[in-house]
């Protein structure tokens, strides 16, 4: 599968957050959009999702032009974003069955305590979410995403948060989403913590999408300096 | 159609489960319900002569009144997590989201009616357990959480929030209003069946509406 | 946007004359009623603006329907302003109503069902713009205004049908009259229909003028919060 987004452009009022976005994203590859405060990647992520309607533009599954604000464009996605999407009375095991049956993968109890243990969640699986730490949420939040198997994974800086167990649990799963073929689109203020499962770097400043930098094996002491160049002298002086 | 129907039953445990655990709405409208019949009592100085034609007037105030609490926290949880989002990429279509908040609010205002009315009963020495009366209030119920669950929706995502819902939603209800004191008034003095009937076409004419538009225009209200 | 040209300070002109010759007709032209005497002629301009104020509430709900299906923020400048509007006339109603009851009734108010329907749709339309105030996001008010004018409009007639259900003193103009009402000669219709048309033409007139300036105001609005963020920017990208 192969998805295409042509000319993306989303407006609030007179301020243009997204100017004409193109992007291209293959099964089994991950992006990473990196991008100052305020450069519009959570409006993207949100666009590129179907949660929010884009102004203009496009999208192109290979090849075919589908809606994005379509039911079934959208159930195909998974969102994670700041805000954990659980429900805080229900159990850890009680938010995944729910969510199971409402993408209609109906798993079995089995199932979705063997998927909560993946997470290292399998002791707390009948615990009320209230209860959980950030951290053992942000875990949860991650086994919901991926629960229907989505063909694309977006995720809204998904390593803020993370201690380091959790951090690397997440880069072993988004490798688990690339080997069965699907999609990562995310954003994140620490390019290195995914960078064994990154395919590229892509730069959104200001509404515009400006480079893309492909990772091709190079390790993160070889990227750094091309992801932050010097700073110029006028900031420097500022 | 049967994933329509799976889904709308999904959503709606959902909601069930969640106040079976916390029961955040129930007590709360619960205790308020009980405290204004109470209220009432005081304020009126209830004449047992005249109770049965005010008792209508009375419970439908008081299971507004204490409906509007519940409706404001409806849609609580999806507003803590942003659980919205989740909703709308998971679900088939978009109007099972309103209609089942729609029915548990609906089922909630059930559950309150059937606990106040023998508690009136009770304090009142007055049997309120008519047939008539009960499906007066059962329409009437349907048509508040009809419009309540919409507007609920919406007030939920401004600043003043649980201060704007009854601002909104009484002058809507008013056609319900009117039209269960009546019927009701009418069923307690054992007035003629044709009498109050134009009563309760007007309720039922009102669920239905409400239930229409609510349905055609809730993908705007989660919708950005 | 609509312009500030000649054609509209001609239609102003043209209104103020209309009121004017309404104003005449009503003093001169029509009859004195034989049972009310004088005050019977506060009913020409009474009638006018009530059924102006629901022709505003149509307006606006017309407009909103307009705006669900087209997201144009020029069709919400016009909803809001026609909300306005048949508040203003909804007011004048009621206090003609006031003063013509006083000597007829021999009372202010009376809890007439009439007059309270009247006063819950003028409250419904209150509360419309609470909503819009509880809201900062400009599409969200619009959207959520829109919804909010479709079913307090539905709601309306059943109002109003509820109403005349009960028992009702207010003397029906439109449709079967009942005993005891007023006895309208030709002179009296052929004033009440100039003085409604003459209303129509003023509404016409404050309707284009109110949206002009919410379609200012908003312009101005934007253009700050434009600036403010091209502030940001420099700030951020420096």
């Amino acid at each position: 599968m192969r998805i295409e987004l042509r000319g993306l452009s989303k407006s609030y009022g007179r301020l243009a957050v997204l100017k004409s976005c193109d992007l291209e994203l293959q099964s089994g590859q991950l992006l990473c959009l990196l991008g100052s405060n305020g450069a519009g990647k959570t409006t993207l992520l949100r666009v590129v999702s179907g949660l929010l309607s884009a102004d203009q533009g496009g999208l192109f599954v290979d090849g075919k032009e589908t809606s994005l604000n379509s039911a079934q464009w959208r159930r195909q996605c998974a969102f994670v974003a700041h805000k954990t999407y659980l429900y805080q009375d229900l159990t850890g095991l009680e938010n995944l069955s729910f969510f199971s049956h409402l993408y209609q993968c109906d798993f079995t109890q089995e199932e979705l305590r063997r998927r909560l243990g993946d997470v290292g969640l399998a002791r707390a699986a009948d615990k009320q979410v209230r209860a959980y730490s950030r951290g053992m949420q942000q875990r949860l939040t991650i086994a919901r995403a991926l629960l229907p198997e989505p063909a694309v994974v977006i995720l809204d800086e998904p390593f803020t948060g993370l201690d380091k167990d959790a951090s690397a649990l997440l880069v072993r799963m988004l490798a688990g989403v690339k080997e069965r073929g699907g999609m990562v689109l995310m954003t994140s203020h620490d390019p290195q913590a995914a960078i064994s499962v990154t395919d590229a770097f892509v730069r959104l400043s200001r509404g515009t999408l400006t480079d893309v930098l492909p990772v091709r094996g190079r390790v993160w002491a070889e990227l750094e300096p091309l992801l932050y160049p010097e700073p110029t002298p006028k900031a420097q002086a500022a | 159609m049967k994933n329509w129907l799976n889904t709308l039953r999904t959503l709606i445990w959902k909601d069930l489960l969640q106040e079976w655990r916390s029961k955040d709405m129930l007590t709360a409208m619960l205790a308020f319900a009980i405290l204004s019949i109470f209220i009432f009592n005081y304020a009126m100085e209830l004449d047992p002569r005249q109770r049965a034609e005010l008792a209508p007037g009375i419970l439908w105030v008081v299971i507004t009144f204490s409906g509007t609490l519940g409706l404001n926290r409806s849609f609580v949880a999806e507003q803590e997590q942003g659980s919205f989002d989740a909703l709308v990429m998971a679900v088939p279509g978009l109007g099972s989201i309103w209609l089942a908040k729609q029915i548990s609010n609906f089922l909630m205002m059930m559950i309150l009616i059937l606990i106040v009315l023998p508690v009136y009963s009770l304090l009142y020495n007055q049997n309120l357990f008519i047939p008539g009366l009960m499906m007066t209030l059962t329409l009437g119920a349907w048509s508040f959480s009809a419009a309540g669950t919409l507007l609920a929706s919406m007030t939920a995502q401004t600043r003043m929030r649980d201060l704007l819902l009854p601002v909104l939603l009484f002058p809507i209800l008013m056609p319900v209003n009117m039209a269960v004191v009546k019927a009701g008034t009418g069923i307690m003095t054992g007035a003629a069946v044709a009498s109050y009937q134009v009563w309760l076409t007007v309720l039922l004419v009102y669920g239905i509406i409400m239930s229409t538009i609510s349905l055609m225009v809730f993908d705007y209200v989660i919708l950005e | 946007m609509l312009s500030w040209n000649k054609n509209i300070r001609l239609l102003a002109v043209f209104s103020a004359l209309l009121i004017l010759i309404a104003f005449g007709l009503v003093l001169y032209y029509a009859p004195v009623e034989q049972n009310m005497g004088l005050v019977q002629k506060v009913f020409y301009f009474h009638v006018s603006a009530a059924w102006l104020g629901m022709l505003a509430f149509l307006v606006a709900a017309v407009c909103a329907v307009l705006y669900l299906r087209k997201a144009d923020l020029v069709l919400d400048a016009y909803a809001a302003a026609s909300v306005e509007i048949g508040l203003l006339f909804t007011a004048i109603a009621n206090f003609t109503g006031m003063i013509w009851a006083r000597p007829v009734w021999n009372t202010w108010w009376t809890w007439d069902p009439r007059l309270t329907t009247m006063t819950i749709m003028a409250f419904t339309y209150i509360a419309y713009f609470l909503l819009r105030r509880g809201l900062d996001d400009p599409l969200k008010k619009a959207r959520f205004g829109a919804i909010y004018l479709i079913i307090g409009f539905a709601t309306v007639p059943l109002t109003f049908f509820s109403a005349r259900l009960l028992r009702t003193i207010h003397p029906t103009f439109f449709g079967s009259a009942g005993a005891g009402e007023m006895a309208m000669t030709p002179a009296m219709y052929q004033t009440m229909g100039f003085s409604i048309f003459a209303f129509s033409v003023l509404f016409v007139l404050l309707l284009i003028v109110r949206t002009r300036l919410r379609l200012s105001a908003q312009w101005l609005e934007e253009q700050e919060a434009f600036q403010q963020e091209e502030e940001f920017g420099e700030v951020t990208s420096g």
